[in-house]
């Protein structure tokens, strides 16, 4: 129904002034620093992992450790100059975090001269690797696809279908000797491989 | 686990492996493990992880609280009081801990030496690494001795960062030796710089965000000079912000601490300001937040809170915690509750009370546009359900809402047969081609107006309706287009055909204070008892038995205007002659009349008394009783009533419809298991409010009735038709089958027209289903028709003004009221001319038939009820008593008196010692032709006090009505006698109503 309601009274809202809602701004978090730190920590976490990895033997805990390791570090991160190597910085602290777990695990802890070892041969690949911003087993699958077949093959089916010494002689027809002694061969050219830039595919 | 990589031999050592093995091998393993979604999966989780180690205070991030409201000495700001109290003691609660501790730090010392004097019990010592935030070493003060507190602290910060926990002294990282700043010390202007290692050579300070640029400082004044400096001005802000929050201006609080955080730098030496500056922020968030959250803004609330529980900020704030939770439980906050909703609220508030004020100052119209405001956003709201009721009624006590189509066409109907008679003359030709309507106006306003006089100090009031206008201009204005041009002659009212003068008499014969008259043109106004002059009741005059022999009337039973009477009287109204008819008064009474015994064939006994007349010692009083039979309540026919019950918003009053239902719960407790009731409304709401139900349930009878409400609307709706459905669904063959219509005056039962109703009625009636009606309110009852269709449904029509009056109707009289003995009855007396001079019937004025229609079957009489008495006197002039004072003979010209009167023609008179023979003609409820019945009367020369008391009685009311009709005609004189006769016909009065009429004649005289 049409309802004449008189216009002076259709205001009257007005005296119901409701605030305005508005949320003020809360106090500036380091955000630009959280986003700086998830864009190294992605660009980075592939070679910690591998690095973590050759320290600590265990796929799992390598993963945990470098977890540990970043956010310990980001919790440093108002105290990190841009100017250093994240990577390097990071690795500082895993090879903290390892020692610690070694020492939980109740195991012997790599060598101090095996994790310097470590540090320069990834020191090594990361050079060849365009300053490491390139991701890291991009090359590595290069240089597997380089390597002679007989070791390619060995390489695929220990590591990448990841079956055991025993399983892959087994499927090569080799012995298991064999397997061990191709294994090292092909990580050592891969190495080679790796940290020669003329390896990079473009 | 067997690590599959690892299948070197197990024991002894490994050969050294070659450049690169270990890495590639990892590199090759992880290669193998490589999935698609690995790689995200493992960044999510370690942002998770980050995120968790957030959310925990760290003791190293900027989380110390202090307050700085230490007020600086080189500016007053000048606080609230409570603000600055507030500020006190807080600088005192916390300040008192914070004293500059005089430490010196040994540059190349091991040791930090801390003067215990003070520290105070609140003080914590923990010793963090920074790398690894672990604690290293935590002592609690009270349970430490000075030495072990040393040697703990030397040890930790040998290659450590020391820390102390709970904002109480900063150590900052140092290579070489101990620095540190104290966090109270930034309020000390001359803070010993000496403390700083002077091995230390860079201070930096990540900077508040109002400033982009990393401090960095190469001397420690520099560095304390800038913090201090900078947190002066954070101070400030953050007093402002107290400031503000004293002032309850939240908001703008809130703003000031955001400011006061971001104002200042982030280094340790200023994170116990900027854990103080948080907690007051997080407060003020929290404060309002909960504001929000109390309005039904939950949104905004959760948006405010989270603000506070960031990482960064106070994720530990107990407070922000208990209210998210509490926003989640519905307990506290209903989550129907939203802003919308509280808008809404407020809305309808304010729109109840502007509709109020509407009404109050009477602009109905807007009220009514603001009640349906609110109802447009909230359809049910109860409080404007019934503002609307309430308005309704306003507006009908204003406006034209009583002219509804039935009404209208009804009242159309009536006027058809009137038209006005051109008045001849030169100016009505003019007249004549004017607009009809002009005419009538202009007739009525110039002519008929002028000769209503009314009465002194009496207003009239023309309405329609429930209108009522104090102007004939006001009314006619509006009424224009309802006209209609009359003529004086014969109308129709509901099938029956009526001379005008009777359809007047017998409509201003009703007792009310506004009668619905036929009145020339539109003029179906009501016009007040009070202000008119009566066409006056023409009461019967003497006349001679030679000239008329038979004295012929129909009977009737009503009793209103008596009530009527009683109640002008009680409301000191002054009483209008032609309100008083002398038959109701005396028939209102009960009379001890010998029932009919069982031999009679009749269900009728007659009671007549003859006597002297008490006011003229020359005359002769004639009493006819009438006594209808009385059924025993045990031997009454099993009854089946439905009450068609009014319940429109004017029936809201108090003397109608909880009236109605106090009289019906009366009747109810009359019934028994053989009876069925059963309740319709109609006009409001509609429809059964009870089923047919068994006289014994008088519980859900009661129930039913008590629940019955008056409000709404006044459509109609299928109120009769209803009715007499479920009526016949429960008829009760050889019973009584009753509607029982109890209204105010609004008739909208649903029927289109009058006339389908009255067809209906009569139908219906014709079926043996009566109608009978009792009428509520001293306002507009619709008397004309009820009285019309309760004639053609042979029923009762009854007033009932009080609940005494309830009780006599429908308990006292309960049998008469329903179950009807008789219809159609009237009563021939034919006098013997031999011992009567004049005979003249007191009362009946408008009862009166020709005696022609004693024998005509199709002429309506009145119905009497079971047990019902009817009364009627004659005052007898008998023969040989001088004659009375008459006026009705002319000389003729053309003839001589041969006889005493000459409109008679010659007869020859039968001897007989009869006074008279009183004769009876009715019909037996369902049957079409009469019965005669009579009974033959010998005067009885008793001196009227040695009469019966219901004789003495009944003359005491017929001459009390004779004088309120004719006023001092019958003297002053008289009124003695009338008291006499009263207080002498008394008796027994079991029901007082005797006692209640003497009562009413003493307040009488006092108002004359």
């Amino acid at each position: 129904m049409h309802l004449m309601v008189n216009p002076e009274y259709s205001q009257h809202s007005q005296t119901n002034h409701e605030p305005e809602i508005s949320v003020p701004e809360p106090p500036q978090d380091p955000i630009p620093a959280r986003q700086q730190f998830s864009l190294l920590m992605r660009e980075h976490h592939r070679d910690l992992q591998v690095y973590t990895r050759a320290i600590v033997k265990d796929h799992h805990a390598a993963q945990d450790i470098v977890q540990d390791a970043l956010v310990v570090a980001y919790g440093k991160f108002d105290q990190y100059d841009a100017d250093l190597d994240f990577g390097k910085w990071l690795r500082g602290i895993i090879r903290h975090k390892c020692l610690d777990w070694f020492r939980k695990q109740k195991r012997t802890p790599i060598a101090d001269t095996e994790m310097v070892d470590l540090e320069l041969d990834l020191a090594a690949w990361q050079a060849a690797r365009d300053d490491g911003k390139d991701p890291m087993l991009e090359s590595l699958v290069d240089c597997i696809a380089q390597l002679p077949e007989g070791l390619k093959d060995v390489v695929i089916e220990f590591y990448l279908q990841e079956q055991s010494g025993a399983e892959t002689a087994e499927r090569l027809e080799i012995s298991a000797a064999s397997v061990r002694k191709r294994l090292e061969r092909a990580r050592s050219q891969l190495y080679t491989c790796l940290t020669s830039k003329s390896s990079r595919h473009h | 686990m067997a690590d599959k990589n690892n299948f070197q031999p197990s024991a002894g050592q490994n050969p050294p492996a070659p450049k690169g093995d270990h890495l590639v091998d990892s590199a090759l393993a992880e290669l193998g493990r490589m999935r698609t979604d690995a790689d995200e999966d493992f960044l999510s989780r370690v942002e998770a992880a980050i995120d968790a180690a957030e959310a925990k205070p760290q003791p190293l991030e900027t989380d110390s609280v202090i307050t700085p409201l230490h007020p600086r000495s080189r500016r007053k700001p000048r606080l609230h009081p409570a603000a600055y109290l507030g500020g006190i003691a807080a600088c005192l609660a916390v300040g008192v801990c914070f004293y500059i501790l005089s430490q010196k730090s040994d540059a190349t010392s091991e040791e930090a030496h801390i003067s215990l004097a003070d520290l105070t019990d609140d003080s914590h010592i923990h010793v963090v690494d920074t790398l690894s935030s672990v604690d290293i070493a935590e002592s609690e003060l009270l349970d430490t001795n000075t030495d072990t507190l040393i040697s703990t602290l030397s040890e930790a910060a040998e290659t450590q960062t020391l820390v102390l926990a709970d904002g109480q002294l900063n150590f900052n990282t140092a290579s070489s030796g101990i620095v540190w700043d104290t966090a109270a010390s930034l309020s000390n202007e001359n803070m010993d710089m000496s403390r700083f290692s002077p091995a230390q050579t860079e201070w930096s300070a990540y900077p508040g965000h109002t400033e982009q640029q990393d401090f960095k400082f190469s001397t420690p004044e520099e560095y304390v000079g800038k913090m201090q400096e900078l947190a002066g001005s954070a101070d400030e802000i953050a007093l402002l912000g107290s400031l503000l929050m004293a002032e309850g201006d939240v908001k703008g609080a809130i703003e000031q601490y955001r400011n006061a955080i971001n104002h200042l730098p982030d280094a340790p030496i200023t994170e116990a300001r900027r854990k103080t500056y948080v907690k007051q922020y997080a407060q003020a968030t929290t404060t309002l937040a909960r504001q929000y959250a109390d309005e039904g803004k939950y949104k905004e609330s959760i948006k405010l809170i989270e603000n506070v529980v960031r990482p960064t900020v106070d994720p530990g704030n107990e407070e922000a915690r208990q209210l998210l939770a509490q926003m989640a439980d519905p307990e506290h906050y209903s989550g129907a509750l939203t802003p919308d909703h509280l808008e809404v609220l407020r809305n309808m508030q304010y729109a109840m009370r502007a509709s109020q004020g509407f009404i109050d100052i009477g602009d109905l119209t807007q009220a009514e546009a603001e009640f349906y405001r609110t109802l447009n956003s909230d359809r049910y709201n109860l409080a404007t359900n019934m503002g609307l009721a309430i308005n309704e009624r306003q507006k009908a006590n204003y406006n034209d809402l009583g002219i509804d189509q039935t009404r209208a066409s009804f009242l159309e109907q009536v006027a058809e047969g009137w038209e006005l008679p051109l008045p001849e003359s030169t100016e009505n030709e003019q007249v004549a081609n004017t607009d009809s309507r002009n005419l009538v106006t202009s007739y009525f306003i110039d002519t008929e107006l002028p000769q209503i006089t009314p009465q002194p100090g009496a207003k009239i009031r023309f309405g329609a309706g429930t209108s009522k206008f104090d102007n004939a201009e006001g009314f006619l204005d509006i009424k224009q287009t309802n006209f209609d041009l009359f003529n004086i002659g014969k109308i129709n009212i509901a099938g029956n055909t009526h001379t005008k003068d009777h359809v007047i008499r017998r409509e201003l014969a009703l007792d009310r204070d506004e009668h619905t008259l036929p009145f020339p043109g539109y003029f179906n106004g009501r016009l007040t008892r009070s202000a008119i002059q009566y066409p006056p009741l023409i009461d019967n005059v003497f006349t001679s038995p030679l000239a008329e022999p038979l004295s012929t009337f129909s009977i009737d039973v009503d009793t209103a205007s008596y009530t009527n009477i009683r109640r002008l009287i009680n409301d000191k109204q002054p009483i209008s002659p032609d309100a008083v008819r002398i038959e109701e008064m005396i028939n209102y009474f009960s009379y001890d009349y010998p029932q009919p015994t069982g031999n009679d064939e009749h269900p009728f006994a007659f009671a007549i008394e003859t006597g002297t007349c008490p006011w003229n010692g020359d005359h002769q009083l004639m009493r006819i009783g009438l006594q209808a039979q009385d059924i025993q309540r045990a031997q009454r026919p099993n009854t089946n009533l439905v009450f068609l019950i009014d319940v429109s918003g004017s029936m809201q009053s108090e003397d109608k419809l909880p009236l109605v239902k106090e009289s019906l719960e009366i009747l109810v407790e009359e019934l028994s298991e053989n009876d069925s009731i059963a309740i319709v409304v109609y006009a409001g709401s509609e429809g059964v409010a009870l089923p047919a139900t068994s006289g014994k349930d008088d519980r859900k009878i009661l129930t039913a009735l008590k629940q019955l409400e008056a409000g709404g609307s006044t459509n109609g709706g299928a109120g009769i038709d209803l009715a007499y459905k479920i009526a016949q669904e429960n008829f009760i063959k050889d019973g009584v089958n009753r509607v029982i219509l109890c209204t105010d005056g609004d008739f909208n039962v649903g029927t289109t027209d009058d006339k389908e109703l009255v067809e209906l009625v009569k139908t219906h009636a014709q079926d043996g289903t009566y109608l009978s009606a009792l009428g509520y309110g001293t306002g507009n009852l619709n008397d004309a028709m009820l009285e019309a269709i309760t004639n053609q449904g042979n029923g009762t029509y009854h007033y009932i003004d009080t609940i005494r009056e309830g009780r006599k109707v429908l308990l006292q009289e309960f049998m008469s009221t329903i179950v009807t003995i008789a219809k159609d009855v009237k009563i021939q007396v034919e006098f013997n001319p031999q011992h009567v001079q004049h005979y003249r019937l007191i009362g009946y004025a408008n009862r009166m038939l020709n005696p022609e229609d004693f024998q005509n079957d199709q002429i309506d009489a009145g119905e009497v009820g079971a047990g019902h008495s009817v009364t009627a006197l004659y005052e007898i002039v008998p023969a040989g008593a001088p004659p009375i004072d008459r006026q009705e003979i002319t000389t003729l010209k053309y003839q001589k008196p041969i006889a005493t009167t000459p409109s008679a023609p010659k007869m020859e008179l039968i001897d007989s010692d009869e006074l008279c023979t009183v004769k009876l003609r009715y019909k037996k409820p369902n049957a079409n032709t009469s019965i005669p019945m009579e009974q033959p009367v010998t005067y009885r020369d008793t001196d009227w006090q040695d009469t019966s008391a219901d004789y003495q009685w009944a003359s005491a009311v017929a001459l009390w009505g004779m004088h309120l009709r004719q006023g001092d005609h019958y003297g002053k004189e008289n009124i003695p006698l009338i008291e006499s006769l009263a207080n002498q016909g008394k008796s027994t009065d079991p029901h007082k109503r005797r006692s209640e009429m003497i009562d009413l004649i003493s307040k009488w005289q006092e108002q004359k």
